[in-house]
């Protein structure tokens, strides 16, 4: 099961247009995709969920996947937040 | 970090909450009408730019939430005051929001003033979503048959959700 902890820059952590994207690529895999923060363990592929986590900018969350598609999944995950979601990364 | 989001139980209030959302035919008549809701208690100053200021995040990812539930919000410098409101229509109300789309029967409307910063506003919705998450909770929501009965299901999974916090 692959997992890595990232942390998050964009100014909107994961909430409007960036937990839109997530949600929509984790979508895109079989794997059951998972995210951690706090305590707080949600399914990636729900939106409501994700929400739930309430991830901050400067926030380092945990993606865990599991299934046939799970190395594939966390990196096109994993490419989405370094990518800062297609947005440029803001200093500070 | 200081903890300064207020809980959904200090902000909504009785005057807007509205259990029988019958007259209204579809997404954009909701957005109006709970915001008038807001309107009428001081909390923003405009309905029109409230609204707009709705759809404009509305443009950047779904609000609609699966299992029925919606929570339309903006952030906007019409808003007076952070501000909620909660609509509920038993045959609920098509909602398209982004690409996803649904019958929205538990829709709660958010109001955050422009200067509240973005951590606070994405901890109230972290809140709100945490309640929702709940089946129990919106079960409640559902069987509501007054505001006592809306309000008391939120102080009641807002206290098992401290609870649970506090365990960690």
């Amino acid at each position: 099961m692959p997992e890595i902890t990232i942390t998050l820059r964009h100014s909107e952590g994961l909430h409007a247009r960036p937990a839109a994207i997530f949600v929509k690529k984790a979508q895109e895999f079989n794997s059951d995709i998972r995210i951690s923060l706090d305590g707080w363990d949600v399914n990636a592929k729900s939106i409501l969920e994700v929400l739930a986590l309430g991830a901050n900018k400067g926030s380092s969350i945990t993606i865990s996947c599991t299934g046939v598609d799970e190395e594939e999944a966390i990196k096109s995950l994993e490419d989405v937040i370094k990518n800062n979601f297609g947005d440029p990364i803001e200093e500070n | 970090m200081t903890n300064s989001a207020p809980m959904i139980s200090d902000v909504l209030l009785r005057e807007t909450v509205e259990l029988e959302l019958n007259e209204i035919e579809d997404k954009e008549q909701l957005i109006r009408h709970l915001s008038q809701l807001l309107f009428n208690t001081g909390k923003i100053r405009s309905v029109d730019e409230f609204v707009n200021a709705v759809y404009e995040r509305e443009s950047m990812g779904p609000t609609y939430m699966s299992e029925n539930v919606a929570f339309p919000h903006a952030k906007s410098d019409t808003v007076i005051s952070a501000g909620v409101a909660f609509g509920r229509s038993k045959d609920g109300i098509l909602y398209e929001s982004d690409d996803i789309s649904g019958l929205a029967k538990i829709v709660f409307l958010i109001a955050i003033p422009d200067e509240m910063e973005s951590s606070t506003y994405i901890e109230i919705l972290k809140n709100l979503a945490r309640l929702l998450m709940r089946e129990e909770f919106r079960e409640s929501l559902l069987k509501a048959k007054c505001y006592e009965d809306v309000i008391g299901a939120v102080q009641h999974h807002e206290a098992l959700l401290a609870k649970r916090s506090l365990s960690q």
